[in-house]
């Protein structure tokens, strides 16, 4: 009897501190970035452009390349996924094509990230001729994200009340006034939380942009859709690769996370911010 | 105070989102490197029909537009050296990107016009000359530009304090497949009995490098290499496995091990006149490092250089330039005279 | 005149009248081509992969790319055997499930069974956190972080190995193992708990007994996932494990994932045409065919399981 009180009483522990393992990990984590990268981490180095030289080099083209490459990705993504979204709850309920689209949708949210760099080299870079543009590359990154925007809206619309919608057909509206007088405005926080999450995943998204061949060394700050560009994560990975050549590179790379990591936080801290305002409105 | 930090935060982001939108109105579109081999792009080699060229020299007006390179991993650090130079004191309107695929890679991308320059460590071979033909160049559009010269330089690990100087023999014969063992499994005291009686590590650049290819065809005269040479597409990742691993020994270009002389320890080799430490003042095509001395190239598509002046405009910066940053980056320069010839040849484009 | 202006409000109203028809009969059709979008991604995908792929099984015999252990796409005589690389995959994905299982099991059991509202509030956002780090920084903690920590214990350890990534990879899947399963056993219902526990039995008996075996598929169908999950894992392999491409069991050593292989040859050599681009393809294939496989299984363990109850 008392062995598996006992018993009973470790095992809480063991489990309590395996939990902790994990956290553990990513404190040890994010003290590891910042030591590394924060002493690097000051006004000329967000305000500069690329360079070989450690001492000069800045992100600035980086960080405009990224907003960017979301200025992109963030219309075509809400777009599709909106409608998406909508067309699935309102219009294709129970069907057996909605449920196609389901299956394909929670398929493609399985899909490994650098299979869509192969689709963007394919279709974007070559068949389009775009190369390795910020629009090939957002436009492969839409495709990626396209998934997280139609669930979290889908399930934003489906929490709005029946009984609004009711009360909207009553007065004589059409379905689709119904949808966008109604319907979206309720749904909103919801959809912008997905929108903002989505964005987050794309931010950090490496793979695809590799797979699409973004060069080394990019120095001007881009100034149209057109141009090449380089993102945060990229840069990431490229002084990370060379700081076995210049060791310098690997603060550099510790710094640019540091960058990233911030952007992360205030993005997610937004969504967490709309997700509980308009949380409980009905 | 949380919800104020958070709502500016989101206030922020917003304008700065509304910031680059305002930003992007006026984008001018620098089509480079749209690259299909079925050609959806504008700038495929069109002979002939080429804009008035440029007469006046290039120095005063503002250019723009882009330079497209791509090519050597050997040849990268002087290239990017010499583009950023380039853009930060000659013209900050050019884009200049510089890649480093490898020079088989980098030729690839160069025959069907995606490059305005292909950064090369060997020179072009028959096969591409003919391909480039099919995509309607001849040589004679194309400029070979030889930059300054490089020493492939044997690396192995500082702890390693036998294999220091090895005979030029020594060393085609280890990495030589099936010289010592069936297997190719070779250890240090197969080469000479003193040494330690432990399994040698090949590492080496991979066939998309044109340094492997100089090994393979000059050093190794296209006998096969060592199955279990371990080759890789990364420099870096080269430089990391041998300074981490004793009995590891790799070769590539002298900028790689000049900029990690602290990690890596370079062969002496002997070529029959006593060892000799490949530096700046061994390699050259005269010097006691020759055997194992080669020109590095860069080749520019002289069409490209006709229709867009941003590349002539690069490509005479190269010729300036080089001599003045082959030190840093670890080459040797060019003479003058052969510099002052490649001169020459831009200016007949004109 | 006062007619006139009669007629054009008419007129105005009828017209207002069809373009709400039109509206209404527009939409779903836009809707409709917003929908098929997603679809066109999925066949647009596996055009891509199978059109090269076929490409490429032109020059090489499909039965020796998938058992030859020779991977050498570059050389003069190339051989593509993608054992290699699949031994890679395989390896590195056991390795990160031998740390993110146990660690997102017990994470899940213990924020679901034992731990209170606070500490739960306090927790699950910090394993969000985890989720939502982007997978370069782990590739930069892996490499510069892990490897050479990994070497203080093991001294012949590579420095570039399959280990660390693997280990590194686990850690950023507990938060799907731990959320999938946490939600698995949240759903199990309350009145088994509460029956199990008025008989006596401990916290960890219930659990054990009780609460893992009503939950068993979803949990199941967590692993399933966090492997896929793993098997798509591209970059901190790429930066921590090299590119060697030897058919090797020896996780000290570097090896070669399907993903790596692909981010390899695209950075070095995407000129299109040649043997070797197309076996880029040929490997993209046989990893979208993996993962796919594993998210259909999770998927039909869970629709299982939610039938259960």
């Amino acid at each position: 009897m008392k062995n598996r009180l006992l018993l009973n009483q470790v095992m809480k522990y063991t489990f309590f501190l395996l939990t902790l393992v994990a956290l553990g990990v990513l404190a040890v984590l994010i003290v590891q970035v910042f030591t590394q990268g924060i002493g690097w981490l000051n006004w000329s180095f967000l305000t500069s452009k690329l360079s070989l030289n450690p001492e000069r080099a800045g992100i600035l083209g980086v960080i405009v390349g990224t907003v960017m490459l979301m200025i992109v990705v963030g219309p075509v993504t809400m777009v599709l996924g909106i409608c998406t979204a909508i067309y699935l709850e309102e219009y294709a309920k129970k069907s057996r094509f909605q449920s196609f689209i389901q299956t394909n949708i929670s398929n493609l949210a399985g899909v490994p990230s650098v299979i869509f760099g192969l689709l963007g080299l394919t279709v974007f870079s070559r068949m389009f001729g775009l190369g390795s543009s910020i629009l090939a590359g957002g436009l492969t990154m839409s495709l990626l994200v396209l998934p997280i925007v139609v669930v979290a809206s889908q399930e934003a619309i489906r929490s709005v009340p029946q009984f609004l919608r009711e009360a909207s057909y009553g007065m004589g509206a059409t379905k689709w006034q119904t949808i966008r007088r109604i319907v979206l405005p309720a749904a909103l926080p919801g959809i912008l939380t997905g929108m903002i999450l989505s964005l987050s995943r794309a931010i950090g998204e490496t793979a695809p942009l590799v797979v699409l061949g973004i060069p080394v060394l990019i120095m001007p700050i881009p100034s149209s859709i057109m141009d090449d560009f380089t993102a945060l994560p990229i840069q990431i990975y490229y002084w990370t690769l060379d700081a076995v050549l210049t060791p310098e590179y690997a603060n550099l790379a510790a710094a640019t996370i540091i960058v990233l990591l911030i952007v992360l936080f205030v993005m997610n801290s937004a969504a967490i911010f709309i997700r509980n305002k308009f949380q409980k409105r009905y | 105070m949380k919800k104020l930090v958070k709502s500016t935060g989101v206030v922020f982001l917003v304008a700065v989102l509304m910031a680059v939108v305002v930003a992007c109105g006026g984008g001018n579109n620098s089509g480079g490197n749209a690259g299909t081999n079925e050609g959806a792009q504008n700038n495929t080699p069109s002979t002939g029909n080429n804009s008035a060229a440029n007469s006046e020299e290039p120095v005063e007006e503002n250019l723009s537009g882009a330079v497209i390179i791509d090519g050597s991993g050997t040849v990268y650090p002087l290239m990017a050296r010499i583009a950023e130079e380039y853009m930060s004191t000659k013209q900050s309107g050019v884009s200049v990107q510089v890649g480093r695929a490898g020079s088989s890679a980098g030729f690839k991308k160069f025959i069907p016009g995606e490059l305005d320059f292909a950064d090369a460590s060997r020179p072009i071979k028959d096969e591409e000359i003919e391909q480039l033909a099919e995509n309607g160049l001849t040589m004679d559009d194309v400029i070979e530009i030889k930059l300054a010269y490089d020493g492939l330089t044997m690396v192995i690990n500082k702890e390693n304090d036998w294999a220091t100087e090895m005979t030029k023999d020594e060393i085609v014969n280890m990495y030589l497949s099936g010289h010592y063992a069936a297997d190719d499994v070779v250890k240090w005291s197969d080469i000479r009995p003193e040494w330690p009686e432990e399994e040698i590590k090949f590492y080496g650049p991979n066939e998309n490098h044109g340094t492997y290819e100089f090994f393979y065809e000059v050093i190794l005269e296209k006998q096969d290499l060592v199955a279990t040479a371990n080759l890789q597409q990364e420099y870096s990742t080269l430089v990391d496995l041998v300074s981490k691993d004793k009995n590891a020994i790799a070769f590539f270009g002298f900028g790689y091990y000049v900029s990690n002389t602290d990690k890596l320890t370079a062969v002496k080799v002997d070529f029959g006149n006593g060892p000799v430490e490949p530096s700046l003042e061994t390699i050259g095509e005269d010097l006691a490092y020759a055997e194992f001395t080669r020109p590095v190239f860069t080749y520019l598509n002289g069409q490209y250089a006709k229709e867009k002046p941003q590349v002539l405009d690069y490509a005479y910066y190269v010729l300036e330039a080089a001599p003045q940053f082959a030190g840093e980056t670890g080459f040797a320069p060019m003479p003058d005279a052969i510099l002052a010839e490649y001169k020459s040849q831009l200016d007949a484009l004109k | 005149m006062n007619n006139n202006l009669g007629v054009k409000e008419q007129i105005q109203q009828n017209l207002q009248k069809r373009n709400k028809r039109l509206m209404e009969k527009a939409v779903p059709a836009l809707l409709f081509t917003a929908a098929f979008i997603s679809v066109l991604t999925t066949i647009g995908i596996v055009l891509t992969l199978v059109f090269d792929t076929m490409q490429f099984f032109r020059h090489v015999p499909f039965w020796e790319f998938f058992t030859s252990t020779k991977l050498s796409p570059l050389s003069r005589e190339p051989s593509f055997g993608i054992l290699p690389l699949i031994n890679g995959t395989i390896i590195s994905s056991l390795i990160a499930m031998c740390v993110a299982i146990p660690i997102g099991l017990t994470s899940a059991i213990y924020l679901s069974e034992y731990a209170s509202e606070r500490v739960r509030k306090l927790v699950k956002p910090m394993m969000e956190v985890l989720a939502g780090i982007p997978t370069i920084v782990y590739g930069f903690f892996a490499y510069s972080f892990v490897t050479p920590l990994l070497a203080y214990i093991i001294p012949d350890l590579g420095a570039k190995n399959v280990l660390s990534p693997g280990i590194v990879m686990g850690i950023m899947i507990i938060p799907l193992v731990a959320s999938l399963s946490e939600d698995a056993m949240s759903s199990v219902p309350n009145s088994m708990r509460e029956g199990a526990l008025a008989l006596g039995a401990t916290r960890l008996e219930v659990t054990m007994k009780v609460i893992i075996p009503a939950a068993i598929s979803g949990i199941i169908a967590s692993f399933v996932l966090a492997v896929s999950r793993a098997i798509g894992e591209t970059m901190i392999v790429t930066i921590a494990s090299g590119s060697s491409k030897n058919f090797t069991f020896d996780i000290t050593e570097s090896m070669q994932t399907m993903t790596a292989y692909i981010v390899e040859f695209t950075s070095g050599d995407a000129g299109s045409g040649t043997v070797g681009y197309y076996s880029l393809y040929a490997v993209g294939f046989t990893l979208f065919v993996f993962t796919l496989v594993m998210n259909l299984i999770a998927q039909y363990i869970s629709r299982k399981f939610r039938e259960a109850y």
